[in-house]
Order: structure tokens, then sequence, then C-alpha cells
């Protein structure tokens, strides 16, 4: 069995040529390595995913799409990339395809109410050593940072989203969009630009807001 | 350093995708200019503001579909069985799924038809063939045996079947004639009743104990030259 030839574990990957015994381990059918692909990469592409679509609620579908492809095309994977890089590849090509599809297929039906739960964006929220009013400021500026991502052109957002959020160097954002170096200088430059324009408005509006209202709740809490 | 050039690079500055020269050259132009660091410092902030998204949690059931995922994607790779052996195993399947809830009720109805055959048998079945004479264990009945008889022949040339009924001591007590040669003449009754003078039999019995019984008596000579 491909397992026992193999002699994969948990352990095993946690050396230091981890990634090339995975990659071997997969192309050989070893369930636990199965495993540790989706442990390992099953959050960051989702992540990567959503922020890439409009529509959190596609995200899954997407998502199982690119692990498919993944498990099938690992033999094809030649390692000039990292394998993380090469995922984010297929990912992002996925989710542009499913752009693409949805702009010509335009949905005929209203969606009731979106699956994506708030919840969804428990974890670091909480911050013990913030009051409660920084917290409610905190969250009210991260809902402005994704409105305005979702309002960026896609090509500069998946620049963005790469560079910024999921921190990949310009080298590795290049491999995943295709694209040459200068490209993705030039693509996160007019990005950030993009974002800061129509984030400057807003936030200024948001932090009038808030300060006044500070302001005139002070004498409530003293 | 102009401050065109200087917007253009910061980007890369803040990256430190800029090579050692560069960055002290806008660094040193940033030392002078409000307005080129003002703009460092805007996109610092919002590169922050990026960084501390948190993380989106994947839905509870994306694991397992990803798993499911992998598990068909590795049996069409790796299963390795031929188009055949996959129907015969889904057949066997099917079928195994089909009989698994009969298993239990059709076990426990043999067994208990098998108990209660064994129970009743007894008192319906009287009688049951015995191949050791003599040999009688109790609780079972036994068919009358002969005990002795004489080398005679019945009616003309010997060739002839009788039903005899015996008493519970193994006496002759009756005869029929199933089927003899020239059943019907006297002459031929007369010499099978002599021959039953000669004859003695066991009774059959029922719990060891002797009672009346049947037995089918056949005949048939044979001609020894000489």
């Amino acid at each position: 069995m491909a397992e026992t030839a193999v002699g994969l574990s948990l352990e095993a990957c946690l050396f230091s040529h981890e990634e090339d015994a995975l990659v071997t381990a997969l192309s050989q059918g070893s369930d636990d390595a199965y495993e540790i692909l989706i442990q390992r990469y099953q959050q960051p592409v989702y992540s990567l995913v959503c922020r890439l679509m409009n529509d959190p609620a596609d995200a899954p579908d997407i998502v199982q799409e690119v692990f498919l492809k993944v498990f099938r095309n690992i033999g094809s994977f030649r390692g000039n990339s990292s394998l993380k890089t090469w995922i984010y590849r297929i990912a992002v090509n996925e989710a542009y395809n499913h752009r693409r599809w949805f702009c010509r297929h335009q949905r005929q039906e209203v969606a009731l109410g979106s699956e994506e739960a708030p919840a969804s964006y428990a974890g670091g929220m909480t911050d013990p050593g913030r009051s409660p009013f920084e917290q409610a400021a905190d969250h009210e500026t991260r809902a402005l940072v994704e409105q305005a991502l979702e309002k960026l052109n896609p090509k500069f957002r998946a620049a963005v989203v790469l560079r910024d959020i999921e921190d990949l160097n310009y080298e590795d954002i290049a491999t995943v969009l295709d694209v040459s170096l200068g490209t993705v200088k030039s693509r996160i430059l007019r990005g950030r630009e993009a974002l800061r324009k129509i984030l400057e408005g807003r936030l200024d509006v948001e932090n009038v807001r808030w300060s006044s209202s500070t302001l005139s709740g002070q004498p409530l809490t003293e | 350093m102009e401050c065109a050039s200087v917007k253009e690079r910061v980007s890369e500055y803040l990256d430190g995708a800029v090579s050692v020269e560069e960055r002290r050259l806008l660094k040193r132009h940033m030392n002078v200019c409000r307005e080129c660091a003002l703009e460092s410092q805007r996109y610092a902030e919002l590169r922050e503001k990026l960084r501390s998204l948190p993380k989106r949690v994947p839905p509870a059931d994306l694991t397992t579909r990803l798993r499911v995922v992998a598990s068909k994607v590795r049996m069409e790779s790796f299963g390795g069985a031929s188009p055949w052996r996959r129907w015969c195993d889904r057949v066997e399947l099917s079928l195994r799924n089909l009989m698994r809830p009969l298993a239990l009720p059709a076990a426990g109805g043999l067994c208990s038809a098998l108990f209660l055959f064994s129970i009743f048998v007894p008192m319906f079945k009287s009688t049951f063939a015995m191949s050791v004479a003599g040999d009688v264990p109790t609780m079972l009945a036994t068919q009358p045996m002969l005990k002795y008889t004489v080398p005679i022949a019945f009616g003309n040339n010997g060739d002839a079947v009788v039903d005899l009924q015996l008493d519970d001591q193994g006496q002759v007590v009756d005869f029929t004639i199933v089927s003899a040669p020239g059943e019907q003449s006297e002459k031929v009754r007369r010499s099978i009743e002599n021959s039953l003078l000669f004859m003695k039999f066991w009774p059959a019995t029922k719990f060891g104990r002797g009672v009346a019984g049947t037995v089918r008596f056949c005949s048939s000579r044979i001609d020894v030259r000489g």
C-alpha cells in the first residue's frame, strides 16, 4: 500500500524537507498527506478566496474546486515555486473563473440572507486590553476596509490582498498572478492608492463621528 | 529625488523592495519633504489596517467536503480496481445492505424452528428405522423384527409378499396377502399359514414395551443345482 511505502506521519512533516515529503506522499496517494494538506491550506485558501470574491457564500464551493484541482494535478507540480504559491495560483485562477462565469450568467434570484455568519469574523476581534468602545470602533474600521476592498479593481485587489493580507513577497505574487515583477509593483501601488482614496473620506467621517460621540459621552462616564 | 518619483516608489519602500541606495535616497527626501513623509505614513497605516483584518474562519462542513473530495480523487487515481471489480463490489454491497436487516430475524427463526422441531418430533413420529438388532434405546419406538424362520417357500414357486399383524408378544394374529402367484387359491393360503407356524418375531416396542405392530414379509425361491 502507498501509505506503508511512504510511511508518512504527521510528525515526519515537521522536518526540513517536509514540503517535498508532502508532495511525494500526495503523488503516491497517502491518506495522511491529504489530511495534512487540508489542515494546512484550508483556512488560508478560504480566506484568500473570500477576499477575492464579492459574495463569501460562494467561497466554500470555490475552495472545494481548488482542492479538487490540487489533488488531481499534484503530479504536475514541479517544485519551481513553493507549494503554497502553487495552490494560491490555482485559487486565484479559480476565483477569476468564477467571477467571469458570474458576470456572464447574472444571478436571476435574490438570496434571502447571506450564509456567511457574522461569527466568521470571530477570533482576533476580542482584545481584553481594549474598551468596548474601541473594539466597536475597530470593528467599524475593519468593515469599512472590507467594503473598500470589494470596490477595488479585481486585478489590483488580488495583488493587494496577496501582499498585505497574505504577506507574500513580490516574486511569489508574480508567480501566483502569472505576471512580471514590474506589473506586480504597479498593481500593488495602484491598488493601495485606490484603496486609500476610497477609505480617506469614509474613515475621516468615521473618526469625526466617533470622536464627537466620545466627547458627548464623556460627562456620562465621569 | 523628485516628489513624483518618491510617490511612485513609496509602496515598494514600505515593502522593503528597494535597493539600499534607493532606500537611503527616499529616506533623505522624506526627512525634508513633509508631504512625502505623510504619504508614506498614510500607506503604512493602510497596510496596518489591512494586516489587522481578522482571518476568515471556514464553515464547519468545509473540512468534511474536502475530505470527501480527497477520498474520491484518491479512489480515482489509486483505487487500482478494474471497472468490472468495482461493479461487483457495488452489487455485493447492495446485496449485503439488502440482506443485513433480514439476517437476525432469519437466524432467530431458524433456531426457533430447529428447537421446536427437536421437542415435538418424537411425539408425532411413532416409528424409527433401527439399524442395530436388539439394541433398543428407551424413549424410542422399534418395528417388529424376524426372530427366526425355516427355509420354506410360499405358494407354488415361492415368490410372495405378505403383511403380518403381530400382537405385543410377537405372535402372528392375522395376515394379508399383498402379492403372490395364485393368491386367491386355497393351496397358497394354506402354504402361507403352515410357514407362519415356524416363524418367530420380536414384537414392536414403544418406550421399551411390546406393542402390536405390522411387518411386511417377502420370500423368494432360490433353486440350487446339485
